[in-house]
């Protein structure tokens, strides 16, 4: 037997085909044939439902990262501050501290010292 | 198809019932047995529900399906091959097991099927076994016709071969 393009490349073996098909055979039965389509029916309804949860659950992600994205951004601008008015707050008591540590290495005569003393300015 | 497309759940199982059958048959011509094929089979219609916004109207629904059924059978096998790789071999029961299985025709016939490149089976089953045309099976597996067509020489001439050494055995 030949095939329908022709050709003696192309040439059928009957008893191979008859054989391929026994091999290859379908499921008969109209109740597999439901009952799989009752599968495939199935597996599309729980991955619809899945991808509806996750949906869900992907916004509410979503909006706790944006809150917590807002939260994050307001603590540090207020860390911020607060390093910064500590720094100045250093700044300006570190200049202090020099003025009167270099009074106290002031060298004063004795006749200065006693008009301090009589003037009230220690 | 339009009603499905809309999001009718019943008119895609229309759909499923009436293209099931052949859709296993595509399945069934890539991967190893009955199992991997239902799974092919069940993998391809949950991607075509998904896609079917893409699905054009003047398209052929069969032809459109089979090669998202193909595509999901051969990641099937792909699976397969590493999971092999890693495992030991393990019998599985097939609830289709023929009883006339035994038989050495067969058996050898089964292992020579074996030992063919993959996609030279695909082509001899799909076209002896489903009576797909040249071009059809080009559609299904993604190759050109007459790449098909000369798929479906070596396999022929190999497995007549084959059956012409038991021929002459007997």
């Amino acid at each position: 037997m030949t095939d329908e393009h022709g050709g003696p490349e192309l040439v059928r073996d009957d008893a191979l085909t008859a054989t391929l098909r026994a091999i290859y055979r379908k499921p008969t039965g109209e109740a597999y044939w439901a009952a799989l389509e009752g599968r495939i029916m199935a597996r599309i309804e729980e991955s619809e439902a899945w991808w509806s949860v996750s949906d869900r659950w992907l916004r509410a992600g979503l909006a706790a990262a944006a809150a917590a994205l807002v939260l994050a951004g307001a603590m540090y601008f207020r860390a911020q501050a607060r390093i910064n008015r500590t720094l100045a707050a250093d700044a300006i008591v570190e200049v202090e501290g020099l003025e009167s540590a270099l009074a106290q290495r002031e060298p004063i005569s004795r006749e200065e010292a006693v008009l301090r003393k009589l003037t009230g300015h220690q | 198809m339009l009603a499905a497309q809309r999001g009718q759940r019943s008119a895609f199982s229309a759909l499923v019932r009436m293209h099931e059958r052949r859709a296993y048959a595509v399945a069934r011509s890539i991967v190893a047995n009955h199992e991997d094929a239902e799974d092919a089979v069940q993998d391809g219609f949950l991607h075509a529900y998904r896609a079917l916004d893409r699905f054009l109207p003047d398209q052929a629904f069969g032809a459109w399906l089979h090669r998202i059924v193909a595509n999901a059978a051969l990641d099937i096998t792909r699976r397969r091959k590493v999971r092999d790789a890693d495992e030991l071999p393990e019998t599985v029961a097939s609830p289709f097991r023929d009883p006339a299985e035994g038989s050495e025709l067969r058996s050898r016939l089964k292992a020579a099927l074996d030992a063919l490149p993959p996609r030279q089976r695909s082509v001899i089953v799909l076209h002896d076994v489903e009576g797909f045309k040249h071009s059809e099976i080009g559609k299904i597996l993604g190759i050109p016709e007459g790449t098909a067509r000369s798929d479906l020489h070596y396999a022929r001439t190999y497995l007549r071969s084959l059956l012409g050494d038991m021929r002459s055995e007997q």
